[in-house]
């Protein structure tokens, strides 16, 4: 029994350091990561995959493909999947804090800073400036995403229903999302449904 | 002000459960929601462009700024908290039922039609952040005067032009990029008449 009681005692710390260690695993790849989630990737592989071996080089390419397919921010789809998978919800929570914690620090520093000189006539011309260059950043974004996405006619009907929606009759974007999704549902299942049939046909 | 909060909470979490594609995908959605209710268009393009240069996820920097903007520490908790949960609650979700969700056909078919639309809405964010720094006139009245109040900045015009160069060449990091944007803004629209 009292074996038991020590087994139980030691898997316990284990699973305590483990969260412990994704807390601080996160945090440290949130703290530098500049850009999308998916930078991530690489430190975490050599992190929990190379260094540590919790994790298999499939278990991050299968986390990669999920990820894809999940809502949300994908810096805390990541912690969430790769910290379930090595402690479960614990470590998924602890992950995902650990993602969480600094950025959000550091932004409420700025935050606090920047709301005495938001105003401020100097600032004012560097901000014009930044948003002119973010809006050339997202246009190679969308061309890059663009390439990738759309492949036919559909999915250019639905780029431009997404882009006339919001542009010129102010659509909810929100709205948007979860009508393209029936009809991306909807289209789909009848497809195959006609191709089904069309193979019944045939035989 | 606890009647706005709680909105703010609820735009957050819609956000965060309806965004697929990270990053940029979240920024039409967060703008359809707060502006111009909560904050103005230059505030919202400001904003994202600060989260996009602190470290962290865009998304969660943005809600962190606004949540703070709107309501201090408790706003900015909240806010970046909410927003985050939909995401790990799918993702704990799909966790306990791997299988399932990978041979799902209703997944691959739903984000089928939701994937190509958010490149759209994308790229009616590129008017977004247009708008008062290179064009002077909001989109939507361009079509009803019929393209004569449209107004161009040549200074903005000319930080797009030089970022679009740099990210065909050179593909720099946000970093660079944006520190790039920021110190030709203040040269041109700072001291040049």
């Amino acid at each position: 029994m009292s074996e038991d009681n020590h087994s139980q005692g030691e898997v316990d710390a284990s699973k305590l350091s483990r969260c412990l260690t994704l807390f601080r695993i996160f945090a440290g790849i949130s703290a530098v990561a500049l850009g999308g989630g998916l930078i991530m990737l690489p430190v975490a592989t050599r992190e929990f995959v190379d260094r540590r071996g919790w994790l298999t080089q499939d278990d991050m390419l299968d986390t990669v493909a999920i990820i894809q397919s999940l809502p949300g921010i994908i810096a805390v789809n990541m912690s969430s999947l790769i910290g379930f998978r090595i402690a479960g919800i614990a470590g998924a929570a602890c992950g995902t804090l650990g993602v969480i914690f600094p950025p959000f620090v550091v932004i409420l520093i700025i935050a606090y800073c920047l709301t005495n000189f938001l105003d401020h006539p100097y600032l004012a011309g560097v901000f014009l400036g930044v948003r002119a260059g973010v809006c050339a950043m997202i246009l190679f974004a969308v061309i890059r995403m663009g390439k990738q996405a759309i492949r036919g006619w559909f999915e250019a009907v639905l780029a431009l229903f997404g882009f006339i929606g919001v542009l010129v009759f102010d659509i909810n974007a929100a709205l948007l999302v979860v009508i393209a999704g029936c009809v991306g549902f909807c289209f789909q299942s009848i497809r195959q449904r006609l191709v089904i049939d069309s193979e019944g046909g045939k035989q | 002000m606890e009647g706005s909060l709680w909105d703010l909470i609820v735009i957050f979490f819609k956000t965060g459960a309806l965004t697929f594609g990270g990053g940029y995908a979240m920024v039409p959605l967060l703008s359809a929601e707060l502006v111009p209710t909560y904050v103005s268009g230059p505030e919202m393009q400001t904003m994202i462009a600060l989260a996009q240069m602190t470290p962290g996820p865009v998304g969660l920097n943005t809600a962190t700024f606004v949540g703070y903007q709107q309501a201090g520490f408790l706003g900015a908790f909240l806010c970046t908290f909410v927003l985050a949960i939909p995401g790990f609650v799918a993702s704990t979700l799909v966790s306990c039922f791997k299988e399932a969700f990978q041979s799902s056909k209703a997944v691959v078919w739903t984000l089928s039609g939701i994937r190509p639309l958010v490149v759209g809405l994308i790229a009616a964010v590129v008017f977004f952040f247009a708008d008062g720094s290179i064009l002077s006139c909001p989109i939507a009245n361009l079509w009803r005067s019929g393209g004569s109040a449209l107004e161009v900045s040549w200074r903005g015009l000319l930080i797009f032009a030089v970022v679009c160069v740099m990210e065909w060449k050179w593909k720099p990091s946000v970093l660079v990029t944006l520190s790039v944007s920021g110190i030709l803004g203040f040269l041109l629209f700072g001291f040049v008449c």
